[in-house]
């Protein structure tokens, strides 16, 4: 008896040990401009309240102004997009979005990247699970198809910090989080908006750079991820039985992308034949009728992210094709039946 | 006992092999040194030490050594 | 089912809540013998057979032994026997007993060689064959049963042991079984005795907060220098070695000596692994490393390194080859042209010779480890063969075996010798490794700069392995004189969890989990 409750108190001593541990090193590390940081912040802070999520990778990230979204539509949306998000980790966060909060559509930004998903990309997972809401999420989370070291990495990665000497940075990030405008929730970040959207005022020269160019340069719908595949379905199977409504949208990305993807209509044709299966609007950017005109290089960052410009003009656009199928109008004028980059005689690279 | 402590001596002149109770335990005689000692102890005593009698408690000490030596000569 | 992983947390944790269960007091050894099979299953099904075959072999074999033993013991104790026929009598039983393990020796040896074996033997005669006729010999694809290489040791041990008499043939089929399949010890070692081994597997005891205490810090103590050294060490040494062509020959013996240190501490951090898991069962598996680089003779390493291994074929090889007929006529012929104190050593020469190219074949089916045998073999005997002179020479430069320096000095020429005999290891082929050699021959030309001594390295890194290696020196230094958990144990609660607190946050922070990740706050980037 002795033993066990020496046993149990040494337990519960590591574990708060461990806890205490995170908290600290992550309090004094984390930098103080972390997008994160506010992005959790607030979103417990518009719960209740939130209406539509914008879901999926880091192209939607950056693709979709909630800011734009709620001027438009008087409503509450929330951008919940992060890098690398797996779907397994969307269908998490929305689940648990969706029990706080009056969530009527989602829109979820999807890309060729996503179905592959052959390695687990564990920092995208790491964003993710910081913005998962208390210890029993956080708990089944890790639970859930991770090894022992995957888990740890998940739960500990605030401590891996490259540069533990660098004192002059922790000193920094302490005295912010002590401020009172952290406490307001002043967000010194240039690089966020706000509500998850995260911008950037670069414009995109032109250059392909190895570590964005890692997809594949064709695609095909035998490379596509079971698992990935399942965390599809089952998120707008989740969606329909909630009674919300979910769209998928294909954000547009530069000429230069499209040539390395070489032909996107096997894409185009995947995601197309999901959204009819489910009776689902499918709004593929790739065939957008003015993707030539309206998404130069100028409105991207890199290869095939949006930048600040172009997320907001590709939400507001998203806006008003929304308030017009709402109306009931025939929204397939704005998409040909091919990707206009084939067409065009001055390809934009 | 003394040819013995001769051999002992010849082999390993720095210990004291009359007090030492560790040799085989405390890594003083190494494998070499076996071999050696027990090629010696066979062809001065005219016995058979195979290396089933390579044990501590047999090699430890001249003590020990020499018991197996006279067990060993009885037997022949 | 590997240690690091969360089947086997939590396979062994309910392992051992049974295990301590009051009702299974009696059948610990039972429960240790289904977990020890289910572990052996979980790395594959059909290596079941193999150590089934092992087991069932070695049981009759031992039993056969066994009851040859008896029997001659039974006829000595007779009082009414002539000498000539007690002489006889033991010539015969021993010739039976002989037989006897030779059964089991090339049984075992010989399902071993045909299983790990059997393409080097292909591919060598091919390579001859090819030259001299159409012949060509296709290769095996077998699988190589987990830890074959060292059950199969253990198993040959245990016969020889009864043969000799030393120790009791195991009756309990089940038990025998146990032995040999016992799961901490199953995949690297060490290499049990049946003696030290069995008195403690078939045991029954209580729960004991101390065995748990213990093995739960030796746990930690393992688990630290696998992630925060061994796994940190890892890619550099792999950039060097997979690209040795663009580096300097100065770069590769850095390399080498890094690679030393990183071996060091994955394989006993592995066996403080499985050495704290046994402790929490309360049986104590035997010490594979002393502090090898505490070493000052590459003969001494080898007393210190993979102990059970090297005591293996001490006591089982280099003994009866040395004690053999052979070896003592040998010796004799030797003296009439070698002065005496050569020839004395002739016997261990020719013994050790054997045992060097067996060990270095034991490792793997390869030319590069028989070299690394045949070579460690070569030195070991010229610094033996040398031994008078060497003695004479530090006499002449007045060289004190007690100096400071002089050790220190010792132990980093044996650190250097034993990290140069590491370039067939770390090298991906033989042919690699003699061109490695080459490189640090002809090409050495040393230069201190960064990006030479550790190329591709982030400098947080390496301050990661410096950290662990400062914790790792002052813990050996001490475990030298100490044993480090009792000197532990007498500290204030303070003390000690502060020790466990710093080794769990290096873990944490600076081990290795899951390859290349990024870490800390990256991901504020994108």
């Amino acid at each position: 008896m002795r033993n066990i409750n020496k046993i149990a108190l040494r337990i519960l001593l590591i574990l708060c040990i461990l806890i205490l541990y995170e908290k600290a090193v992550r309090f004094a590390y984390e930098p103080y401009r972390a997008s994160n940081i506010y992005m959790s912040k607030e979103l417990k802070e518009n719960q209740g309240s939130i209406d539509t999520l914008f879901c999926g990778t880091s192209t939607t990230n950056r693709g979709f102004s909630p800011q734009i979204w709620d001027s438009g539509m008087n409503g509450n949306s929330f951008n919940i997009a992060t890098a690398g998000q797996r779907l397994s980790d969307t269908y998490t966060l929305l689940v648990q979005e969706t029990k706080k909060n009056p969530v009527e559509r989602v829109f979820l930004g999807v890309s060729p990247r996503m179905m592959i998903a052959e390695e687990i990309y564990v920092l995208g997972s790491a964003k993710s699970y910081d913005l998962l809401d208390g210890v029993g999420m956080k708990l089944k989370y890790l639970f859930q198809n991770h090894t022992l070291e995957e888990m740890l990495y998940l739960a500990y990665y605030p401590v891996r910090v490259d540069s533990y000497g660098e004192l002059s940075e922790v000193k920094k990030n302490i005295a912010y989080k002590n401020s009172s405008e952290f406490k307001d929730n002043i967000n010194p970040n240039n690089k966020y908006a706000g509500k998850g959207f995260l911008i950037s005022n670069k414009e995109y020269g032109g250059k392909i750079y190895e570590h964005i160019e890692q997809i594949k340069t064709s695609w095909s719908a035998n490379m596509v991820n079971a698992r990935e595949e399942e965390s599809l379905y089952r998120l707008i199977e989740y969606c329909k039985e909630q009674e919300i409504e979910i769209i998928l949208v294909y954000p547009p990305v530069t000429g230069k992308q499209i040539k390395s993807y070489g032909d996107v209509s096997e894409i185009h044709e995947y995601y197309n034949s999901i959204a009819e299966k489910y009776n689902i609007q499918f709004w593929d950017f790739l065939y957008y009728q003015n993707l030539m005109e309206e998404y130069g290089n100028d409105k991207f960052k890199d290869v095939r992210h949006l930048n600040r410009k172009g997320g907001e003009q590709f939400t507001q656009k998203i806006t008003d094709i929304y308030q017009e199928y709402q109306d009931g109008k025939d929204i397939k004028q704005y998409f040909l039946e091919t990707c206009p980059y084939y067409q065009s005689n001055t390809p934009r690279e | 006992m003394d040819k013995l402590l001769k051999i002992l001596e010849e082999l390993r002149p720095e210990v004291d092999f009359e007090t030492e109770t560790k040799l085989i335990d405390g890594g003083i005689l190494d494998s070499f040194d076996m071999v050696s000692l027990i090629g010696e102890i066979n062809d001065v005593f005219q016995i058979d030490i195979d290396f089933e009698d390579i044990e501590p408690e047999n090699f430890n000490s001249t003590h020990g050594m020499y018991a197996l030596i006279c067990r060993l000569q009885k037997e022949v | 089912m590997t240690v690091n992983s969360l089947s086997f947390l939590i396979f062994f944790s309910i392992m051992v809540l049974i295990y301590y269960l009051p009702a299974v007091r009696k059948y610990q050894w039972v429960v240790l013998l289904i977990a020890s099979y289910l572990f052996y299953m979980a790395a594959g099904i059909k290596s079941v057979i193999y150590i089934l075959a092992a087991t069932v072999t070695t049981y009759f074999t031992a039993r056969s032994a066994g009851k040859l033993c008896e029997e001659k013991r039974g006829f000595l104790q007779q009082e009414n026997n002539q000498a000539c026929d007690v002489k006889a009598y033991k010539e015969q039983n021993k010739k039976r007993r002989n037989r006897v393990v030779l059964c089991e020796v090339i049984i075992n040896i010989g399902i071993l060689v045909m299983v790990k074996y059997m393409n080097f033997f292909i591919d060598n005669l091919n390579l001859v064959a090819d030259k001299i006729s159409p012949l060509h010999l296709n290769n095996v694809s077998l699988i190589v049963p987990l830890g074959i290489s060292y059950y199969t040791l253990q198993s040959i041990g245990y016969v020889i042991d009864v043969s000799k008499g030393k120790a009791a043939w195991e009756k309990n089929f089940f038990k025998t079984a146990l032995f040999i399949t016992y799961f901490p010890q199953i995949t690297q070692g060490p290499i049990g005795r049946f003696k030290h081994l069995s008195k403690q597997l078939f045991a029954s005891r209580e729960f004991s907060y101390h065995n748990l205490s213990y093995g739960c810090q030796r746990l930690l103590w393992g688990f630290f220098k696998k992630t925060v050294i061994a796994d940190r060490i890892k890619p550099l040494t792999d950039t060097i070695f997979l690209n040795y062509h663009e580096y300097s020959g100065f770069t590769i013996l850095l390399g080498l000596m890094y690679f030393s240190i990183q071996v060091y501490a994955d394989f006993s951090g592995y066996m403080d692994i499985i050495g704290g898991c046994s402790d929490i069962l309360g049986i104590r598996v035997a010490e594979n490393f002393k502090r090898p680089f505490f070493s000052k003779s590459l003969a001494e390493y080898w007393r210190r390194w993979h102990i059970t291994l090297g005591e293996w074929f001490r006591d089982y090889l280099f003994y009866p080859l040395s004690l053999s007929k052979k070896a003592t006529s040998f010796g004799r012929k030797g003296r009439k042209i070698l002065p005496v104190r050569i020839a004395k050593l002739l016997p261990s020469v020719y013994a050790l010779s054997i045992v060097w190219f067996a060990t270095g074949f034991w490792h793997d089916a390869s030319w590069r480890y028989i070299l690394w045998g045949v070579c460690n073999g070569m030195i070991i005997i010229s610094s033996t063969c040398f031994e008078d002179d060497y003695k004479r020479l530090k006499k002449v430069f007045h060289i004190k075996d007690e100096s400071k320096a002089w050790q220190v000095f010792c132990m980093c020429r044996t650190f250097l010798l034993v990290s140069l005999l590491k370039v067939f290891s770390a090298a991906v082929s033989t042919v690699d490794s003699l061109q490695m050699i080459k490189k640090i021959i002809t090409g050495l030309s040393p230069r201190l700069t960064y990006a030479l001594c550790f190329p591709e390295m982030k400098k947080s890194h390496l301050v990661y392995i410096l950290f662990g290696l400062c914790i790792f020196f002052v813990i050996s230094y001490l475990q030298e004189k100490h044993e480090v958990r009792d000197l532990l144990s007498k500290k204030p609660f303070i003390v000690r969890w502060l020790l466990y607190s710093i080794l769990l946050f290096s873990i944490l922070s600076f081990g290795v989990l899951t390859t290349d990740m990024p870490g800390g706050f990256e991901y504020a980037q994108y």
